[in-house]
């Protein structure tokens, strides 16, 4: 009795296969460089694999990659749980606020964040620590911020709002009344917090948990600005380092081989992670309806939650945005005095635009092609997850839905060696062609989530209707789903416009001389240290994505008012 | 117009396999108001989805017109866009980005048989016209009540002048009120413009109210077919007779059929058994709540006392015991009894039947 298999939407399935076939190269690349002696890719060895494995520095960077994703997820909890609770449970005044600053620090790239505290603490010539010195005439700086401790403190603060985002559902869905039932047969509030709401709320949490370690030790940002001065050894820095030698040919074999290494890592906390999100959807269909819940009253807590969110806010956006607004005044690293601000200039913004004539048209090519590409197939992948009832669809969601365990590293060493592979008949290899199709394939997930979550609320019978009035299905799916996801899809492609523009790992690891694009522009402009370029080009770029992102939040607003999955 | 000949369907859950439909045979003539009837999970929408061309039956023939859309044996199945008919789903499943107007135009304007100009324009203000929705043609669909949207989803329906148009509990979604009401034009509706419609609902009610013939549906196969007066007075079985209506029940505990006597536990009655072979513990004995009465003279006489009563609005529905059977019995409200008070009533052995009655498979509990 299963649902014909429409050939009428032979072209939408042909989409979501394109794009899935990109997310496979994003692995099968990397195994296959892993297993090649060089750019042929049918001389095969295990020499990279015994290489890694006999090498003597893979104890310790396999010990300080444990340490950056432990470190930075208990960072990020420290925020994330109470922030998370706060926002959705209690009578806090300022939710608005707290939610838009998180909105809008998706704005900041991690890698600009990472810059200006490198700036502010580096232990040579760091704004504060040289501000220490001389008001307290010390020798040694205040902070050492190229070192483990800090990468994790700082990449933990900034992965607080996406953690925040990915657990308020889960704590403000969470039906109140199994609370009310436990209090109401006699248990005391507090055992009913930690017997009822706890366990119910522990899936979720941990499954944040092991998606934001999978994330902590792929992010590139801040062991790139922060890791690499300091000589710090991880996973992430192991293969840029054998694809960016000083002298020599990039070795892919050696990068696969490591990427594999750091795909088995992430492997296992995804395992966790799937398991852990079906018993979180299991829980979450114990409760039938939701109703509203009073909120907590936060009483005496609440200047402790103010402190919390302001202690965050300015760490990670406050802090960072105004070293970034000092140094792009300044041609030269100043401590903050009364005769540096009169000095104050903002000729860096005007020479910010000649150093951007070949980046930008470069960035601009690279978020076209990426959000042109992830969108479409993306809104294929969704009507086909969502509505086709088509077998292939279960299998599909699945690897779109671990499609970002793939360490963004990894991606890009498969599209680098698959482009050298491939370079005889598609000459694409270094070029912003292929780095805006490796972006898009990344960003395939992502917008196909948010459509997903549109196309579920629209009902079925739907498209039923448009069959059963003797309208062809292709048809039905450009007049009616299309319009009707419209919305979700323009939001997608506006986030994802900007994520393709503020990563910095993917263009670092296949920008060549020709395809630089903004964010690579901004790394080198701060390695040559030329801050206050690289600080006025950060901060247009904030601008940018903080319209975008603005402009993400109206589009998602129905204009009508009216809900378009009513009926 | 239809015809449904051997209709298998089976659907996976969780392991095993659950056979939705098993070996349906059905006629429908043209231009009459067909109803499957039948409790929730009967198959009735699977049923009617197959006919649409929705769900994809695993073996047997569907023929629309003579022509056949399903026909396993062949290999043949037509997608539902070209077999020519329109379906009113239960949540109206009217487009929420388009106008009233564009609803009732889209399939006439991009279906796969498009209709030209000025033919679409017509048939659109016609079919506008006929629902009463002229003051909302250029309203958003999406602020009309639910009533309004179910006439939305009509009008779409009938400007494409279906060969069939195919009804999922179209009036389900509304109040009790409006559905009374909607029920009775949207049947005076369909037969004036000589429509043949495959209704599906599961209250007797309405079935009873617009059918010209009815099918009563259960685990897959269809119990009975008839015209709605033959079900509520002959039904085939146990179940049907308590689906269609407040109904008495009694185990049949022996019978003769050659002299035409049946034993329950009220006593030995003048009923005509079946010929066939007697099998007590299969068959019932049935009569309707109205076969019983405390006037006249004639018929078997029941001594019994009145233990429940529930107001019905113009009658009383009361519960009466019987030599430990609590039997069925309505009586206009213009003369209500009390708990307590003691009957002499009379059972017309003619409305009597006795039927094959399986209470095991049956889902629907009797309410005594």
């Amino acid at each position: 009795m299963s649902q014909t298999l429409r050939l009428g939407y032979l072209p939408v399935y042909g989409l979501a296969l394109v794009g899935v076939f990109f997310i496979l190269i994003t692995i099968v690349g990397n195994f296959w460089a892993s297993i090649s002696r060089g750019a042929d890719p049918f001389d095969l060895t295990i020499g990279n694999y015994s290489r890694l494995l006999t090498d003597d520095q893979l104890p310790l960077v396999l010990w300080n990659t444990l340490v950056i994703g432990v470190g930075s997820v208990i960072v990020t909890l420290a925020f994330a749980l109470p922030m998370a609770w706060i926002l959705a449970r209690t009578d806090f005044r300022w939710k608005m606020i707290a939610l838009a600053v998180m909105m809008a620090k998706l704005a900041i790239p991690g890698f600009i964040t990472a810059m200006a505290y490198a700036w502010l603490f580096n232990p040579n010539s760091g704004l504060a620590n040289r501000m220490f010195a001389s008001y307290f005439s010390s020798e040694q700086p205040l902070f050492d911020v190229y070192t483990l401790p800090w990468i994790c403190v700082l990449q933990g603060i900034v992965l607080v709002p996406g953690a925040v985002f990915m657990m308020l559902p889960a704590f403000s869905r969470m039906d109140h009344s199994l609370e009310e039932a436990a209090v109401a047969s006699g248990v005391p509030a507090r055992r009913a917090l930690l017997s009822v709401t706890f366990p119910l709320l522990l899936p979720s949490v941990l499954a944040v948990t092991c998606f934001y370690f999978v994330l902590a030790i792929e992010n590139f940002d801040f062991v790139a600005l922060l890791g690499i001065p300091g000589g710090v050894k991880a996973l992430v820095i192991w293969i840029y380092d054998v694809t960016h030698p000083a002298v020599g040919l990039p070795n892919f074999g050696m990068a696969g081989a490591v990427g594999a290494l750091l795909f088995a890592a992430g492997g296992v906390a995804i395992i966790f992670y799937v398991r852990l999100i079906r018993r979180a959807d299991r829980f979450s269909t114990l409760h039938g309806k939701s109703r509203y819940a009073p909120p907590v009253p936060l009483g005496r807590w609440r200047p402790w939650a103010l402190t919390l969110f302001a202690i965050w806010i300015f760490l990670s956006t406050l802090l960072p945005l105004l070293t970034l607004i000092w140094v792009s005044l300044h041609s030269y690293m100043r401590p903050v005095t009364w005769a540096a601000v009169q000095a104050s200039s903002v000729t860096s913004y005007l020479s910010a635009i000649d150093y951007m004539t070949e980046a930008l048209p470069n960035t601009l090519i690279l978020v076209a092609v990426s959000v042109i590409f992830s969108v479409i197939c993306a809104t294929s992948i969704s009507w086909l997850v969502t509505r086709s009832r088509s077998r292939i669809s279960a299998w599909l969601d699945f690897v779109v839905f671990l499609s970002p365990a793939v360490p963004t590293i990894i991606a890009a060493t498969s599209f680098q060696y698959l482009g050298i592979v491939s370079y005889p008949w598609l000459p694409f290899y270094g070029t912003i062609w292929i780095l805006g199709i490796a972006m898009g394939t990344r960003m395939l997930a992502y917008s196909s989530r948010i459509v997903n979550a549109s196309s579920l609320q629209m009902h079925r019978e739907l498209d039923e209707a448009a069959y059963a009035s003797g309208v062809a299905p292709l048809m039905a799916f450009r007049h009616i789903f299309l319009p009707i996801v419209a919305p979700a899809v323009v939001y997608g492609a506006l986030m994802s416009a900007m994520l393709s523009a503020k990563d910095l790992a993917m263009p670092l690891m296949m920008s060549n001389t020709g395809s630089q694009v903004l964010a690579s522009l901004v790394y080198e402009l701060q390695i040559n240290g030329q801050q206050s370029i690289a600080a006025a080009i950060s901060l247009y770029m904030i601008v940018a994505f903080g319209l975008l992102t603005l402009l993400a939040k109206i589009a998602l607003r129905d204009p009508t008012g009216a809900s378009p999955h009513a009926a | 117009m239809l015809r449904v000949t051997a209709l298998d369907a089976e659907y996976p859950l969780d392991q095993s396999r659950v056979r939705a439909l098993a070996g349906v045979n059905l006629e429908v003539a043209a231009g009459s108001f067909f109803v499957l009837l039948g409790p929730s999970g009967c198959g009735k929408t699977t049923l009617l989805r197959s006919v649409a061309g929705l769900e994809r039956p695993t073996s047997g023939s569907i023929a629309i017109a003579d022509e056949a859309v399903v026909d396993t044996a062949k290999r043949i199945f037509v997608p539902p866009e070209r077999r020519q008919i329109a379906m009113v789903f239960q949540s109206y499943a009217i487009w929420p980005n388009m106008t009233v107007r564009q609803n009732v135009e889209f399939p006439l304007a991009r279906g796969v048989r498009p209709v030209p100009e000025p033919e679409r324009s017509k048939r659109v203000d016609e079919a506008i016209d006929i629902l009463g929705l002229r003051p909302f043609t250029d309203r958003s669909v999406t602020t009309l009540s639910g009533g309004q949207q179910q006439r939305v989803a009509i009008a779409r329906a009938m400007a494409l002048r279906p060969r069939m148009l195919l009804m999922d509990e179209p009036l389900s979604n509304l109040d009790y009120a409006l559905q009374a009401r909607l029920r009775v034009e949207l049947r005076d509706l369909f037969k004036q413009h000589g429509l043949t419609v495959l209704y599906v609902t599961h209250n007797q009610t309405e079935a009873m109210e617009v059918a010209d013939s009815v099918a009563v549906m259960r685990d897959g196969r269809i119990e009975q077919i008839g015209d709605p007066v033959a079900i509520y007075d002959r039904p085939s079985s146990g179940f049907v007779a308590r689906f269609m209506g407040e109904t008495n029940v009694l185990p049949i505990i022996a019978w003769d059929a050659a002299v035409g006597r049946v034993t329950t536990a009220l006593g030995v009655m003048n009923v005509a058994a079946p010929a066939s072979a007697p099998d007590a513990f299969r068959h019932s004995l049935v009569f309707r709540p109205e076969a019983l009465s405390i006037d006249g003279d004639g018929g078997f006489a029941i001594a019994a006392v009145v233990r429940q009563r529930l107001y019905q609005g113009s009658t009383y529905l009361y519960g009466v015991e019987t030599n430990g059977q609590l039997l069925r019995f309505r009586l206009s409200s213009s003369r209500p009894l009390a708990v307590g008070d003691q009957l002499a009533l009379r059972l017309q052995e003619r409305d009597c039947r006795v039927v094959v009655d399986d209470p095991v498979g049956g889902p629907i509990e009797t309410r005594a």
